[in-house]
């Protein structure tokens, strides 16, 4: 299946390595009011500028800057300030945190939906990426995003809900496969996930993202650890993959957990190397959440699987002929 | 029969629901014999971890949500520890609240409330939790006032309801609350005497025009001018009844001009 039918975003090919922020309202990485106009904090700004030639594109995670209704102008100070610090940044994608696609509850996307076209539109967002899954419930978020519910009704409401989306929005979307054992996370139903996810995503034909930690964290689960990680990917809608995301993950007391804190394990540095050839239409690698000092410099111990892994995206990004 | 979605919700924030799940007592989850089937794959340990984060998260707060209700009603927490109340307690009974599912975190899903308030509903329908004192029914007032003042200052278009308009009123620029407390309470919430020799004291909490929170004793025709939003350049208000005819002319016009620095009252 060609990328054309696939509704992938027009990228003009592979795009190279890109980094992916999580940009809460608080903390030392992130977006900062101010009451002379908003914007990014200072160790947040000295990555970007330090890194401006080390990736070939941005996607943020929204996060809710206040209470109030959703005001798109309210998020422009602090944006503008985001993208005026990577001008050579052409790519831009938007991960949302409020689709809660995997929701079997009432749940109105038609004002978020809006308010995303909205941001849409003035930063020129290529596509937009959430997680499949349960992000809030009853109007109440859980800590990390649960897996959806696995049965028959939940595969049916996914696609329900990710039809809509993918239909109201004004950007590709890519629907991301959901992460399993996080530390706060759990799943119900027995649904394998692998089958769940191609067949949401043939049935919605939408795009996906693929989060490298997250495929192996659900085989980590199944008790398919080691060669045995391979197992069974031939199942997920690799033709239909866009993006891979790959976050810092560690082993803790057994359990495998997807913690962003900038460390790659080999697991996925090798899952990587395995999955980069089986996706035709993969145009983007998104290294997520990074972790560095003040200086904008990463830390010490994530630098031997991040060269890894820009070493495997390079390699791929320039065997590709048009 | 219960749905699955609903099940998950009782598991995440029932305890009482939760341990007849951890204790196997299916029978009381009130599920169809294929939801409770589905429940199987739950990691018990990891369902028990994600409840106490909620409850974490509702408490203290955290990176993303906030500064959590400890910080938000730190006296009524000591006041619930002083009455001999674990504070994980009083959470898990409200964490399974009616009031705390009419909160309200995230807008899609229904109207809803937002948690300071839903923590006060709670707190003022289970009296039982702060019976010790008769103060603690007006120290929650004090705290619920002064929280969503505070909050409705810096979010003037809420994505949450307002149950409370009892208490919280608008003049149509700007949301306040006006208490009545006996002088010796308004004395302690000041740290100093307050002015006037009455046993009472009214006190006003407001979300100022200024964007600013403002609190404090406040008297009749302060509050009168408020109520009626108006500077008073065209006379004295008659809101509720109460007329001003008793107030010199220079006070009346220094009152005035001292509520609309305060951003009580909009300048015309």
């Amino acid at each position: 299946m060609n990328a054309g039918a696939l509704h992938l975003p027009a990228l003009g090919g592979r795009l190279g390595m890109g980094i992916g922020v999580d940009l809460p309202w608080s903390g030392r990485i992130g977006f900062r009011r101010a009451a002379e106009g908003d914007g990014i904090t200072e160790p947040l700004r000295n990555f970007l500028v330090a890194n401006r030639t080390a990736f070939h594109y941005l996607f943020f995670a929204f996060q809710p800057k206040d209470r109030n209704r959703l005001r798109p102008d309210a998020y422009f100070a602090a944006y503008d300030e985001l993208f005026s610090f990577v001008p050579d940044f052409r790519t831009r994608g938007f991960h949302q945190t409020m689709l809660n696609m995997g929701s079997m509850e009432p749940y109105e996307r038609k004002d978020l939906i809006t308010f995303t076209n909205s941001l849409i539109a003035r930063y020129g967002f290529s596509w937009v990426v959430e997680d499949l899954g349960l992000w809030s419930i009853a109007g109440k978020t859980v800590p990390y995003p649960l897996p959806p519910f696995m049965t028959r009704e939940g595969l049916r409401a996914c696609i329900r809900n990710v039809r809509e989306v993918s239909a109201g929005l004004d950007a590709p979307l890519s629907v991301e496969f959901p992460g399993f054992t996080e530390g706060t996370n759990f799943y119900i139903g027995d649904y394998d996930a692998f089958d769940y996810f191609r067949e949401m995503a043939d049935q919605a034909d939408v795009a996906v993202t693929i989060d490298i930690g997250h495929i192996i964290s659900y085989q980590w689960l199944r008790g398919n650890q080691g060669e045995r990680m391979f197992i069974g990917l031939e199942r997920l809608p690799l033709d239909r993959c866009f993006e891979f995301h790959l976050s810092g993950c560690a082993i803790t007391k057994g359990k495998f957990r997807d913690l962003h804190h900038g460390v790659l394990l080999d697991e996925q540095i090798d899952l990587l190397e395995y999955l980069l050839p089986l996706c035709p239409n993969l145009q983007a690698v998104s290294y997520e959440d990074p972790q560095y000092t003040d200086d904008g410099v990463l830390i010490a111990n994530s630098l031997r699987n991040f060269e890894r892994m820009k070493n495997l995206v390079d390699a791929w990004t320039s065997s590709h002929v048009l | 029969m219960r749905e699955l979605n609903d099940a998950l919700y009782l598991l995440l924030h029932d305890a009482r629901y939760r341990k007849a799940f951890l204790d196997g007592d299916h029978a009381r989850l009130g599920l169809a014999a294929q939801d409770e089937a589905a429940l199987r794959t739950i990691d018990a340990e990891e369902l028990v971890k994600t409840s106490e984060q909620i409850l974490s998260n509702v408490l203290k707060g955290d990176f993303d949500v906030g500064g959590g209700l400890r910080r938000s009603y730190p006296a009524i927490f000591e006041a619930l520890r002083q009455e001999g109340q674990l504070e994980r307690s009083v959470m898990y009974e409200f964490l399974s609240s009616d009031a705390f599912l009419e909160y309200r975190e995230i807008p899609f899903a229904g109207e809803g409330i937002c948690v300071e308030e839903a923590f006060y509903l709670f707190l003022r329908d289970h009296p039982s939790f702060l019976k010790g004192f008769a103060a603690n029914a007006m120290l929650l007032r004090h705290e619920f006032l002064t929280v969503m003042l505070s909050i409705l200052t810096v979010n003037r278009d809420p994505h949450f309801s307002l149950r409370s308009t009892d208490l919280i009123r608008t003049n149509g620029a700007l949301r306040y609350a006006v208490q009545t407390y006996p002088r010796p309470i308004v004395e302690a919430l000041l740290g100093h005497a307050a002015a006037g020799s009455g046993a009472e004291i009214h006190y006003l909490y407001a979300a100022s025009l200024r964007d600013t929170f403002v609190s404090g004793p406040i008297d009749e025709v302060a509050i009168a001018l408020v109520e009626s939003g108006s500077d008073g350049r065209s006379g004295p208000p008659s809101a509720q009844g109460f007329v001003v005819a008793s107030l010199a002319l220079s006070q009346y016009s220094a009152l005035s001009a001292k509520l609309v620095d305060l951003g009580l009252l909009t300048p015309k």
